[in-house]
């Protein structure tokens, strides 16, 4: 016996929204991950460039002598290559998802 | 392509965008994106799309997913520019000028960068040679292309130029400043007479550009490698002559080949795409000869018959190193206009390492020009562009990683669910 509250264009609708609601909530996140993506490849650019100012710097004022403190320079380089290498993964992989990409490189 | 049901969630996707960007996730990948949700049959079944794209038969990929990874792979080596050894003319230099400065750690790092660019570079020169002979002789006798072969020879004169000082392996550099000739000497007579014979040539317009200029960057590199390893195979007077001669024919043939880039540059429409990064050779080659001079007067100053001429080998490298002084501001004007007036984007380019080499190479220049005059304040200029140099080329290697991580996400995501569907 079927129920009288049973209405099969309305279970349909139902599904569609649930269906339609999923897109859109994996483009948004795919969104905020390539946002978060862009925002890390500009900060860890900044960081190793930053990383290499510091190195050439007291490399210099050294007087040809490189000391600790230009080591740790070139250290913050590298975190800041790491940090744009996490911000590149997080960003292709949101242009993966995405149904627009954007600019991807 | 036509929009398909089975590709679940996708659907929803304005097809017309989807394709689009499809399109895009080819372009710069070279790999087939699988979005979540949708069965990796479709992306193989979308074979025909890639195919189309790179212009080649469908028959290439066989239907499987590592068919198309292999003629993927196949189509980036067939199309690879021959002046990707701009590469390691760049890190080559870069490094030399923090070694020069003290800056070891850079310099070693930047060493070991580099040869490994160098032999993966010269692998897949001999894969294309061998595999794609048609596309390699094609870009040989190619206006546009044809001078990115000269950076081969830069590339091993700077690569023996770092073993030499960084190792003091005089023998190892000796090699490669063999190597370095023999590639000058079936470069030169190879391309210039190719380029003479070919039948169809293009317009000067489009034609030609700064890249012709590494004929003479690789022809002073023969020269600054030569001064600095003094090969003992003839006695010092014939070597000084040698060196003198790669230096002065070097120089004459800037003057011929800017010429006609300066024609170019006046008297035919400039677009900002025109203004490609290999316009700042301009600069550098003029910066490699200063080297050469500074090397040629400080390794044969006493000896016959650079000796007798030494005034004029010192004031011609003070000329070359003003010429390189005077394109530097009006490089960076040209590049404000292409960039901040009429907006064009960066986006990474193989031919960007052609502006990362002039930045280094003027910095060694200058420091060494600062030696020979006995000008210690010349060295503030030579680190500033050490500086500049050392920052562009960071710059660069991130955006030229950029593609082979994007490419090696997605072969890793494709290659996962190819695995979870069958």
């Amino acid at each position: 016996m079927v129920s009288s509250n049973f209405n099969p264009a309305l279970r349909v609708e139902d599904k569609l929204s649930e269906v339609k609601a999923k897109v859109i909530d994996r483009q948004a996140r795919a969104e905020i991950s390539m946002l978060a993506g862009k925002r890390l490849i500009v900060t860890g650019c900044a960081i190793a460039i930053l990383g290499i100012v510091l190195y050439c710097y007291f490399s210099f004022s050294e007087a040809f002598q490189v000391g600790a403190q230009a080591r740790q320079s070139l250290v913050l380089t590298g975190a800041g290559v790491l940090v744009w290498l996490w911000g590149a993964v997080k960003y292709f992989l949101g242009a993966i998802d995405s149904t627009d990409p954007g600019e991807l490189l | 392509m036509e929009c398909s049901t089975d590709w679940s969630t996708d659907s929803f996707a304005c097809r017309t965008k989807t394709d689009r960007t499809e399109r895009k996730h080819y372009k710069y990948s070279g790999f087939p994106p699988i979005a979540p949700g949708r069965p990796v049959r479709d992306a193989i079944g979308m074979n025909e799309a890639v195919c189309s794209d790179l212009s080649m038969s469908c028959q290439k990929c066989e239907g499987s997913f590592a068919g198309l990874v292999k003629a993927l792979v196949a189509k980036r080596i067939e199309t690879l520019h021959p002046a990707y050894f701009a590469l390691v003319m760049a890190t080559g230099i870069v490094s030399i000028g923090c070694y020069l400065y003290n800056l070891r750690d850079l310099s070693f790092i930047l060493f070991y960068v580099n040869v490994f660019a160098y032999f993966c570079l010269v692998l897949i020169y001999a894969i294309r040679g061998i595999a794609f002979p048609a596309s390699f002789l094609e870009d040989l006798s190619s206006h546009k292309r044809a001078f990115g072969f000269f950076t081969v020879i830069a590339a091993t004169n700077v690569l023996g130029s770092q073993i030499n000082l960084l190792f003091h392996n005089g023998q190892l550099a000796e090699v490669f400043f063999w190597i370095g000739l023999s590639f000058w000497i079936v470069a030169t007579y190879g391309i210039f007479v190719l380029l003479i014979v070919n039948r169809e040539k293009p317009s000067i317009e489009t034609g030609i550009n700064g890249g012709w200029l590494v004929s003479v960057v690789a022809t002073e590199s023969i020269c600054v490698l030569g001064c600095q390893i003094n090969p003992q195979f003839v006695d010092s007077e014939v070597l000084a002559l040698f060196n003198l001669s790669f230096w002065l024919f070097g120089g004459m043939l800037y003057i011929w080949l800017i010429s006609l880039i300066v024609f170019r540059y006046m008297f035919f429409r400039f677009e900002p795409t025109d203004l490609i990064p290999p316009y700042w050779i301009n600069m550098g080659a003029m910066a490699i000869t200063t080297l050469a001079g500074c090397e040629l007067a400080r390794t044969y100053g006493d000896v016959h018959p650079v000796s007798q001429i030494m005034p004029f080998v010192v004031g011609l490298t003070m000329m070359y190193w003003a010429t390189a002084s005077w394109w530097i501001p009006m490089l960076l004007v040209l590049g404000l206009w292409r960039h901040g007036v009429k907006r064009l984007k960066f986006s990474y380019d193989p031919l960007y390492w052609g502006l990362v080499f002039p930045l280094g190479m003027y910095s060694v220049c200058t420091l060494k020009l600062g030696i020979v005059l006995n000008m210690p304040v010349l060295s503030n200029l030579s680190r500033l562009f050490l500086l500049a140099g050392l920052i562009a080329w960071l710059v660069t290697f991130l955006s030229m990683a950029k593609r082979p991580l994007y490419a090696s996400l997605l072969f890793l995501l494709t290659l996962t669910r190819f695995k979870e569907d069958s």
